[in-house]
C-alpha cells in the first residue's frame, strides 16, 4: 500500500464517519420536542386544578409516546445518547417534581412569574441536553 | 524501525470491510439496512463480510423487532473498535510517510 491509497482509504473512512454522523443527530429532535412540551405543560399547570390538570399532562403523555416511537424507528443509535438522555429526562423529572411541589406548597397557583421560571428551568435540562447531544462527536 | 504497514489490520484491510467497520465505528449500534446502503453492497455481500467480521470478534449482530418486523443492528466490540483505531494509525502513518526513509 502506498501513500495515495492509504490517504484514499482514510478519506473514505471520514466520509463513512460523516454520512453516520448526520444520521445521529435525531436525539437532539426528541429532546428539543420534549424540552418544548415540557415547557408548555409546566406553564399551563400552574394556572390549573382538580381534572383540568390532566390537559397539560396528556400532552407530556402524547410527547412520551411520540418520542418511543420515533426514537424505535431510527436505523442509528448514536454513541452514549442512552447516558446523555437519561441525564436530561432524571433532571428534568426532578426539577418537575420540586416545581410542583413548590408551587403547591407556597400557594404561587395562578403566578404567571413563577409559571413562565418555573417551566423555563424545568425545560432547560431537555434544551441543554439537545444542545449537548447536538456538540457530540 | 519497522514500516506501519505491518500494523495494518488483515482483516480491516479489505475494501468493504474497512468501510463497514468504518460505518460502525461512527455510532453505537446501525441497523444493517444503513450499513448495506452506506457501503453500497447487496445483502449477501455484507452478511458474508459481517460473517468475517464477526468470527474475527470485531464485529455483533444483534436481533431484535420493530412490531413484527425482524431488524438486524451491527454493533462493533471493543476489540473491533481497537483494531480500527490502530488500523487509522498505521494508514495515517503510511500516508504521512512514515517508514519511506
Amino acid at each position: 500500500m502506498d501513500r495515495d491509497e492509504a490517504a484514499a482509504a482514510l478519506r473514505a473512512a471520514e466520509s463513512h464517519r460523516e454520512a453516520v454522523r448526520a444520521v445521529s443527530r435525531w436525539p437532539v429532535t426528541i429532546l428539543l420536542a420534549l424540552g418544548g412540551v415540557l415547557f408548555a405543560t409546566e406553564f399551563t399547570t400552574v394556572f390549573v386544578s382538580g381534572p383540568w390538570t390532566f390537559v397539560p399532562a396528556s400532552w407530556a403523555a402524547l410527547c412520551a409516546v411520540w418520542v418511543g416511537w420515533y426514537a424505535n424507528r431510527q436505523s442509528v443509535k448514536p454513541r452514549g445518547y442512552v447516558r446523555r438522555y437519561s441525564f436530561s429526562l432524571g433532571a428534568g423529572m426532578m426539577l418537575h417534581v420540586a416545581f410542583v411541589l413548590a408551587v403547591t406548597l407556597a400557594g404561587w397557583h395562578g403566578d404567571p412569574v413563577v409559571a413562565l421560571v418555573g417551566a423555563a428551568v424545568v425545560a432547560a435540562p431537555f434544551l441543554i441536553g439537545a444542545y449537548v447531544e447536538s456538540r457530540a462527536a | 524501525m519497522s514500516h506501519p504497514r505491518h500494523d495494518l489490520d488483515e482483516v480491516i484491510h479489505s475494501p468493504v470491510r474497512m468501510s463497514i467497520v468504518a460505518v460502525l465505528a461512527a455510532a453505537d449500534q446501525v441497523e444493517f439496512q444503513f450499513v448495506r446502503d452506506a457501503v453500497e453492497v447487496t445483502d449477501p455481500t455484507l452478511s458474508k463480510q459481517v460473517t468475517t467480521l464477526e468470527k474475527a470478534g470485531y464485529v455483533e449482530v444483534v436481533k431484535g423487532y420493530l412490531g413484527k418486523r425482524p431488524r438486524t443492528w451491527l454493533k462493533l466490540t471493543p476489540e473491533g473498535r481497537a483494531a480500527f483505531t490502530r488500523h487509522l494509525a498505521a494508514l495515517k502513518a503510511i500516508a504521512d510517510g512514515a517508514g519511506m526513509a
